[in-house]
């Protein structure tokens, strides 16, 4: 629910990329739209409609060609402090143990090895992970490993975190109950996410909206509100109002992929 | 804790972590390993001994395993091998140094920088094939009979295989990791030192282990050629003087400075290297 006043405003964004013909390819296409205070917000698209793109661009690794991503009245121009992202695919240091894993972006801020510690295990904690601290990611399954990308994330105490398919590599049963933890970590600290998915179960378990884009190009193709009660817990999945959402949503994108 | 009860606090299912350190036997260790290593060892050295010793045109060609013994013997008490020992391991350990230190970073540059990569890719390529021989009196001419021409030549043989090695490995390194790295604010050098270096460190003490094969053959080489001190002196000296069980000693010596050299770079290695992918 964006009733706060917006904090990222995502406006006008192209993005065009070589392709093998020598040519340009748009990825994204004039693609606008805001995230509220504390709002969460998923994209959901058919794959290579350039939701990685658009995440990329707000965790300023990417630039677009026009059009421009807002933070707190800030223009985007690379990485920055209040931002943290949830990497699909973990992106953990595999050399580094969980807690080495966690303190890696507070030792690259300099912070103090007390102030380091501390914050790392509470985020360690939060994430359910606490007695793991001196395990390697290779001794972890992928659901624990992607509890360390989220400690990573939280332990630099972001205003805006950006999660692009965070739970995509995992089974079904773990990403459900990762998507539970999620929600209760956010409900006791409130953040402002972008989460981006191609489940849409997931999407609508989670957001406030659901953002749908349509591919070649990428373009905003509808925003679904859901006004489901919070704080959402498991059994809300198997209530016909959340049924009857993804269904919706699920309808959207058939007409996409046809 | 509850690290091996299989199920997280959060009441997730979670796979029981693999025990870090399942001991499993390595192929080649079995009972029989060590005993055979032995007899091949025997079996060499006594054909050695029984063919050694023979003369042509009055010149023992090949000593004998004892002969050569006793020549080592003879070498170990002689105040003469150790300071050509010392000369020569001092030679290694500055044109090795010297190979580390200028290596690492310009592979890492070139890694990372395609226009480095492309502009230094045929030079490498090209000392990589060059013979250092013919090399070796340029380098006389350009820096003296000193030391540092014999520095110098180890540092040509070896600083293109790790050049190479470490440019290899960083241009590989996942760009996952980088993106990680740069999305947490790393700065430049932040990145590689704290992401691209470690990730790269598989390949880069694979160029480390075959340079230092190659800073020892350079360091054979020089002395050979400049022969104005250490053990390539004395390798000089014995074979004009046709004293051969003195010559296998000697060169038995380089061997295990050799070998000494790339067991300290593997034990380094494996200090490094607590962690598997
Ligand atoms: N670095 C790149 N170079 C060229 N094309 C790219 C690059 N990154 C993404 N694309 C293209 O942009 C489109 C959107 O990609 P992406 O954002 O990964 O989509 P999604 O995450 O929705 O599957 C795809 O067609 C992809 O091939
Ligand atoms: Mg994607």
């Amino acid at each position: 629910m964006s009733d706060g006043h917006r904090r990222v405003r995502v406006d006008s964004v192209t993005k065009l990329f070589p392709n093998a013909q020598g040519g340009t390819f748009t990825a994204l296409q004039d693609v606008t739209f805001d995230v509220g205070d504390f709002e969460f917000l998923s994209i959901i698209g058919p794959s290579g409609s350039g939701k990685t793109t658009l995440l990329r661009i707000l965790g300023g690794l990417e630039f677009p060609e026009h059009g421009a991503v807002v933070i707190d009245e800030a223009e985007v121009r690379g990485p920055g402090r209040e931002r943290a992202i949830v990497f699909q695919d973990f992106a953990l240091l595999p050399w580094r143990s969980v807690l080495g894993n966690v303190v890696f972006p507070l030792e690259l801020r300099r912070v103090a090895k007390g102030e380091r510690d501390r914050r790392a295990h509470e985020a360690i904690t939060l994430v359910g992970l606490a007695g793991f601290e001196d395990y390697y990611p290779n001794m972890l399954s992928g659901g624990m490993q992607q509890r360390v990308g989220l400690a990573r994330a939280l332990a630099v105490e972001p205003e805006v975190l950006l999660m692009d398919e965070p739970f995509g590599a995992l089974d079904a049963q773990t990403r459900t109950v990762l998507q539970d933890e999620l929600l209760q970590i956010w409900e006791r600290d409130r953040k402002t996410v972008v989460f981006v998915t191609h489940d849409m179960a997931e999407a609508v378990f989670l957001s406030d909206r659901v953002l749908i884009l349509s591919a070649n190009p990428g373009t905003v193709h509808r925003v679904v509100t859901v006004e489901l009660p919070r704080p959402r817990l498991d059994e809300l999945r198997r209530t016909a109002e959340f049924a009857d959402l993804v269904g919706d949503v699920w309808e959207t994108l058939q007409t996409l992929t046809r | 804790m509850d690290a091996g009860d299989g199920t997280s606090p959060g009441g997730a299912a979670v796979v029981q972590p693999r025990p870090a350190l399942v001991k499993v036997r390595a192929p080649g260790r079995e009972w029989w390993f060590l005993p055979l290593r032995i007899l091949s060892v025997v079996v060499l050295l006594g054909a050695w001994q029984a063919f050694g010793g023979q003369e042509r045109s009055g010149i023992e060609f090949l000593p004998r395993f004892s002969d050569v013994v006793q020549g080592l013997v003879s070498l170990v008490q002689d105040d003469e091998f150790w300071r050509a020992t010392r000369d020569t391991v001092q030679v290694l350990v500055l044109g090795y140094a010297l190979t580390v230190v200028v290596g690492i970073p310009i592979g890492v540059v070139m890694g990372a920088k395609h226009i480095v990569r492309r502009a230094l890719r045929p030079l490498v390529g090209i000392l990589l094939a060059t013979p250092i021989a013919p090399l070796v009196p340029i380098l006389i001419i350009m820096l003296g009979i000193g030391i540092s021409a014999r520095v110098a030549t180890i540092f040509i043989l070896a600083v293109p295989i790790l050049i190479e090695n470490t440019a290899a490995s960083v241009a590989t390194v996942p760009r996952r990791l980088v993106d990680m790295g740069h999305s947490f604010g790393a700065s430049r050098r932040q990145l590689a030192m704290a992401v691209i270096v470690p990730a790269s460190l598989p390949g880069i003490f694979a160029g480390l282990r075959l340079a230092a094969g190659r800073a020892v053959v350079g360091m054979v080489v020089g002395e050979l050629i400049i022969a104005s001190a250490g053990l390539g002196q004395l390798i000089q000296l014995y074979s004009t003087t046709f004293d051969a069980p003195k010559l296998f000693a000697t060169v038995v010596a380089v061997l295990l400075i050799g070998l000494g050299a790339v067991q300290l770079v593997q034990i380094a290695e494996r200090r490094s290297g607590r962690w598997r992918r």
